[in-house]
């Protein structure tokens, strides 16, 4: 019998997602305020307006997807210099570190203020909460190179892109797949606290939640937040899916036994 | 050809002196060995050789090559203690890479016509034709460090420097791969600098075995190894073998001083 086929894979987070669900129902029913949906109440809510949905999911999704992708690309550059000049680490990273340390719900106003309301400022927020997760471990990949390795290719005379290219890119893919693994998620959250501070045109899921929120709308915001975990479900099922695809020379990119 | 070289590293102690005024001329087609206690900078020596780590004084060439210009024109192979193997390639394409990389200096390699040697072929005479498409952690170590040896051979270099290539495999395994790596280098009479803590190895191998003294790291004897080739592991039982291991053995010991202690046979 194959892995996925398997009860001992499927049902134990079956099981667990099925406690979970009752006991959200219980608390729904029991909850005197209706602060919380029912079960049912969210699934309707889901049922009756799939296009209001899936059109905020669309929006949510290439707001994590732009910010992420310019993000890894500026991050991944940045630590290839940084690798090859010192002087460029010793000058950008204390900024990235105070970018990181900085909460981003702090900026993103300022941020609307100067980009305006559409959705390039949530490009931006999003690709702001990645970045030193992608820039840290783009770095760290590039360095985790085998040094017995490096001397072969330093006696063959190797160029710096051909060392970048053949040794030290594919050494940082494990570093490379754990960032994304971190990033995603937290694009996520980027993109909603993006959204709650720019809600208006291009509405996405976080503005869904904003706006169900001022008008009480309690089954909505449920929905959008089911709505929501799904998708980082799938992205990370997905970055899972291509890790094992390409690191399948590597321990991280081989199945659990 | 070293002439004088001496190194030192710095450390929390100040300067430490790796090596002293060394020494050593190693002749076309000769398989020279370095031997000696820990500590004694035959691995600094080799690196220094392959251009890794510059020396502070004295003078370094490849059969008249600076070791940054022997690089640069692929005239030196090295293999390393560890194999050093790419693991997100397989077996053939770990033993191309040579061929991949500083493309422009094989094309303009004298041995272009025929010294080049096809990558299968070579990994298929060192036995390791049925793994081609294997990546490294497929294999065991002793297979691993034949394809480092294997991607050695492949561009045909003027000269190769070996660094303890067996020093993390078994007693068995190494015995059956030091013929092996004998065999093949017979076909091409590639210049070996050999480094190894083993006598027996030494003797087996070389044409000449350097022993080198520790602390600071000098030349304290050269000792020929005239025994006729081919060798085979049967080689090791004959009284010549014996004779030249017992004088490497008391070159080591007067090396390595009062305070100092030989490798035994068979350690690594």
């Amino acid at each position: 019998m194959t892995r996925a086929f398997r009860l001992d894979v499927w049902l134990p987070p079956v099981v667990a997602l099925g406690v979970l669900v009752l006991a959200w129902q219980l608390v729904a029913v029991h909850e005197p305020a209706h602060a919380v949906a029912t079960v049912p109440e969210t699934f309707f809510e889901l049922a009756h307006h799939p296009g209001l949905y899936w059109r905020s999911s669309v929006v949510t999704l290439q707001e994590i997807g732009v910010g992420l992708g310019a993000s890894f690309v500026v991050a991944f550059a940045l630590a290839v210099a940084m690798v090859h000049v010192e002087i460029v680490e010793r000058a950008l990273m204390p900024l990235a570190v105070a970018l990181n340390v900085t909460p981003v719900i702090a900026y993103a106003p300022g941020l609307v203020l100067l980009l305006g309301f559409g959705i390039a400022p949530r490009y931006v927020v999003t690709a702001i909460v990645v970045f030193f997760p992608f820039l840290v471990n783009s770095l760290v990949g590039l360095r985790s190179v085998d040094a017995s390795a490096l001397d072969l290719l330093r006696t063959l005379h190797a160029s710096r892109r051909e060392v970048l290219w053949r040794l030290r890119l594919p050494s940082s893919l494990p570093y490379l797949f754990a960032a994304a693994r971190i990033c995603l998620p937290l694009s996520v959250v980027g993109a909603v606290v993006a959204e709650f501070t720019t809600s208006g045109s291009n509405a996405g899921l976080g503005s869904v939640i904003s706006s169900a929120n001022q008008q009480l709308d309690v089954p909505a915001i449920y929905a959008a937040i089911i709505v929501l975990a799904a998708l980082g479900l799938v992205l990370t099922l997905v970055v899972v899916l291509l890790e094992r695809r390409v690191l399948a020379w590597h321990p991280a990119g081989s199945r659990p036994r | 050809m070293l002439r004088s070289v001496s190194k030192s590293y710095e450390s929390g102690r100040g300067a430490t002196l790796a090596l002293d005024d060394v020494s050593l001329v190693v002749g076309r087609a000769q398989f020279v060995t370095i031997i000696g206690p820990s500590g004694c900078g035959k691995s600094t020596l080799l690196r220094i050789a392959a251009g890794l780590v510059r020396a502070d004084s004295g003078e370094v060439s490849i059969f008249g090559e600076d070791p940054r210009v022997a690089c640069a024109n692929k005239h030196i192979g090295f293999v390393p203690q560890s194999p050093a193997l790419l693991p997100w390639r397989t077996v053939l394409e770990n033993v191309r890479l040579p061929l991949q990389v500083n493309r422009r200096a094989t094309r303009g390699a004298p041995g272009d016509a025929g010294g080049l040697r096809d990558p299968a072929d070579i990994l298929a005479a060192f036995g390791l034709g049925e793994v081609l498409d294997k990546r490294p952690a497929q294999l065991s170590g002793g297979m691993q460090q034949r394809v480092a040896i294997a991607r050695a051979f492949v561009f045909d270099p003027a000269v190769l420097l070996m660094d303890e290539p067996f020093s993390a495999l078994d007693e068995l395994t190494r015995e059956v791969i030091r013929y092996e790596l004998l065999d093949l280098w017979s076909t091409r009479r590639t210049t070996v600098l050999f480094v190894t803590h083993s006598v027996p190895e030494a003797v087996a191998l070389s044409d000449a075995v350097v022993v080198m003294s520790p602390q600071p790291g000098r030349v304290s004897a050269l000792v020929p190894v005239e025994i006729p080739r081919p060798r085979g592991e049967l080689v090791e039982l004959t009284e010549d073998f014996r004779a030249i291991e017992r004088r490497v053995r008391l070159e080591l010991r007067t090396a390595a001083g009062s305070g100092g202690r030989a490798p035994g046979r068979g350690e690594q």
